[in-house]
């Protein structure tokens, strides 16, 4: 409850155009802001870049914010919105079909352990190749640990609508991280290279 | 569930060093920008507007009209006037004025003041 309040504080200075206490807001969302971009573009530069645009959007949109929602949905809306954006942007420059992209995913090998970094990896990928529409909410849902009322307001969605996408998202991840695992246990290397990507 | 799991467990990463300052730095070369925009808007603004305030000094159609040398000429022609009589038939005015409401004014002098009030019945 503080820490809202204080946040709530530091909006308020920020409106005024306070550096000092946009900086102190800086220093509370940075990482968070960094790691869930990074999870969502899988580049780090990329996701640095953003992050900076999301805080100058912060500071230059304060005015707009309303103290009904929490200031860290705020933050992960427009991150969110960048981040859609620069996704769109990427893939209309893209010149070469993601299909014709060798997929490291499929060179995985991985136990069930959890501290596998094999395992990690593959997660790792296999997140980079769900479809943006489930992975966002995914993220938001399983790695920054939103509920889903939030990342519903954060993505203008309806509840229903994030469930589904978070529900499917788990689904194709689980399914690709299966195959993976039936085909290290075969021994085929490249055969997983061939999945394709959700399309619904 | 375990993709889950799996995904909650991912590594994460943390902001470089000095993200902060690169941000500060960033937002004051915004806002000298937005200054600089501002300025030009404004500017671009004034001269726009002048420009069609002289524009609308010097429309033709604000201008008062100047007579032709042909109009001068049909103004100094003779006008030819044309008479008409009417007959007037006074007994018919009468009757007509005597059907209409009649107002009476009665003016009075009721202060020393100079003050004239008029009362209407």
């Amino acid at each position: 409850m503080n820490k809202r309040m204080d946040e709530q504080e530091l909006m308020e200075k920020i409106k005024k155009g306070d550096e000092v206490a946009f900086a102190d807001l800086m220093i509370l969302y940075k990482d968070r802001v960094v790691n869930f971009l990074y999870q969502f573009t899988g580049d780090y530069q990329v996701a640095v870049d953003l992050s900076q645009e999301t805080f100058l959007r912060v500071f230059f949109k304060a005015k707009k914010y309303r103290p009904i929602a929490p200031v860290s949905s705020w933050i992960y809306a427009i991150a969110a919105n960048l981040a859609r954006t620069e996704r769109k942007r990427i893939s209309r420059k893209a010149a070469i079909s993601l299909d014709d992209i060798n997929n490291s995913y499929s060179a995985g090998s991985y136990s069930l352990d959890h501290n596998d970094p094999g395992l990690m990896r593959n997660v790792k990928l296999a997140l980079e190749r769900l479809h943006p529409r489930y992975r966002l909410p995914v993220i938001l849902k399983d790695v920054e640990g939103f509920s889903q009322e939030e990342i519903a307001s954060m993505l203008k969605l309806p509840v229903g609508t994030v469930k589904a996408r978070i529900s499917r998202g788990r689904e194709y991840l689980r399914r690709w991280l299966e195959e993976g695992r039936e085909i290290k246990n075969r021994g085929e290397g490249d055969e997983i290279g061939s999945m394709k990507w959700p399309n619904d | 569930m375990e993709e889950k799991k799996y995904v909650s467990q991912l590594p994460g990463v943390q902001a470089p060093a000095g993200f902060e300052s690169q941000v500060l730095e960033r937002l004051k070369e915004k806002k000298a920008r937005a200054v600089h925009r501002r300025r030009w808007e404004w500017g671009f603004t004034g001269a726009v507007a002048a420009a069609l305030l002289v524009a609308v000094l010097l429309s033709p159609h604000l201008k008062q009209p100047e007579y032709s040398a042909r109009q001068v000429k049909a103004d100094n022609s003779p006008v030819e006037t044309i008479r008409v009589l009417e007959p007037l038939n006074l007994e018919n005015e009468m009757l007509r004025a005597t059907d209409e409401p009649q107002t009476l004014f009665i003016l009075e002098k009721v202060s020393d003041h100079g003050l004239i009030h008029q009362a209407r019945y």
